[in-house]
């Protein structure tokens, strides 16, 4: 149990210190930057208090909305996706997931696809949506959100391919 | 009581993602001032919008006395109607004080109204698709409101005159003395009227009006009498305290004057600032 908490907790620091210290610096065409710290909130164990995560969520995107000097953009599209992660899980695997954690999962790689490019995007969605927080601004939020997804989306199986327990 | 310990321990999850996302909101606002503009327009909408609807239920019951009101202001409208007739006729037009052209009246009904702050804000129920634009002057009946703060398409913000750190330019009606009034937050029929002179002979019951000498209001407009006079044993400035005529806490009608040479007044105020510098 506390090993556990410690691991989360562990997890926390790394995704919120590579963030700024890295991946905060990739600017690919000038605007997009790649949200490698939802690897946190993507992998938190399916069985997981759900009442922690948003907690977590709401101090990771904290953390990083203080180090980019943002809006509170980060705060709210972190809090966001961390309240409707079951409702996805739900939507990408069906009622029960075959395992408790996605860094476990061996099978039904589309739903696993699925379930990350999701929160990924409605992530991006709402963080671009707060940032500009102007509907005539649509197509640039829709053109940011869309290539930020894309990326975050490659550099996240990157790393999870890297963490995934090998048997 | 169980029944609520049972919702809250049910609803867990939901009133903990809904309390970080007001904390979100307000760091949100706090962070950026363009959030916080957005997110002030935001809410004139959303109070314009159901204050209007309570607004109308309530006005429909005060009908009368809404009635009675606009009766006595159009019969001293008529009347003023009637000098200046008898002004056209005794003397030539050109002789009529052509400053009169230069404001735009529009009214307004009132949808929400504050006086219990110690910064108060109204919201009226017409916008920039009505002409309305930040920084007019808002009077009502009896006197001076405020000043357009912020507008929506159908809604504005207007700062009403009971609100700390904002001072109007004000004068003793028939004498030359200005000062500046402003309100200390205490009682909404008082203001407190300062800067003026002990060189200038002033007495309980003289009526203050607006000075003129500043974009917002045209010279002129009635504000209030003066109640009570202090002459202080240092200093050369009266302690005036003024009773508002306008009532504040009960208003439903407001006309918004639009002055078509602001940005005249403020071009030339500016480079004779600048060139004073």
């Amino acid at each position: 149990m506390v090993q556990d908490s410690l691991r989360v907790l562990l997890g926390f620091f790394i995704a919120a210190i590579l963030q700024v210290l890295i991946f905060d610096n990739i600017n690919l065409f000038g605007f997009s930057c790649p949200a490698v710290y939802l690897f946190f909130i993507i992998s938190y164990r399916f069985d997981s208090s759900q009442f922690a995560l948003i907690l977590l969520g709401f101090l990771l995107g904290f953390v990083i909305d203080i180090f980019q000097s943002s809006s509170g953009a980060n705060t709210i599209a972190t809090l966001l996706i961390s309240f409707i992660r079951p409702m996805v899980i739900r939507f990408s695997f069906g009622v029960i997931p075959d395992s408790n954690t996605l860094l476990t999962m061996k099978s039904r790689l589309g739903n696993q696809l699925v379930y990350i490019s999701l929160m990924i995007l409605i992530h991006q969605f709402a963080l671009q949506s707060i940032a500009y927080f102007d509907v005539t601004h649509l197509t640039l939020i829709l053109r940011n959100s869309l290539v930020n997804t894309a990326l975050t989306f490659i550099l996240l199986l990157a790393t999870l391919n890297l963490t995934k327990k090998k048997n | 009581m169980q029944w609520v310990l049972n919702i809250i321990i049910q609803k867990r999850n939901l009133l903990l993602f809904l309390f970080l996302l007001g904390i979100g909101i307000v760091f949100s606002s706090y962070r950026s001032s363009y959030h916080q503009t957005k997110l002030q327009r935001f809410g004139i909408i959303i109070s314009g919008g159901v204050f209007k609807s309570i607004n109308n239920s309530k006005s429909y019951l005060s009908l009368t006395e809404s009635n009675q009101g606009l009766l006595a202001e159009n019969s001293v409208l008529r009347q003023e109607l009637l000098q200046y007739k008898q002004t056209e006729n005794s003397i030539s037009k050109s002789t009529l004080n052509p400053e009169l052209s230069n404001y735009l009246v529009r009214s307004a009904s009132v949808v929400k109204n504050s006086y219990a702050k110690a910064r108060n804000i109204l919201i009226i129920d017409k916008g920039t698709s009505d002409g309305i634009l930040k920084d007019m002057s808002v009077v009502g009946p009896n006197g001076i409101i405020g000043i357009v703060k912020q507008t929506s398409d159908h809604f504005s913000s207007v700062i009403s005159i009971l609100y700390q750190d904002f001072r109007v330019n004000a004068k003793i009606q028939g004498k030359g003395a200005f000062g500046s009034l402003s309100w200390e937050g205490r009682d909404p029929t008082r203001m407190v009227l300062s800067d003026v002179s002990i060189i200038n002979t002033i007495s309980v019951g003289d009526t203050i009006e607006t000075g003129g000498m500043s974009a917002y209001f045209p010279k002129g407009i009635p504000i209030g009498t003066i109640i009570d006079l202090e002459t202080p044993t240092s200093g050369g400035y009266y302690n005036i305290e003024v009773s508002l005529l306008n009532n504040l806490t009960d208003l439903e009608h407001v006309y918004i004057i639009e002055n078509k040479k602001r940005s005249e007044f403020i071009d030339l105020q500016k480079k004779s600032e600048d060139g004073t510098r």
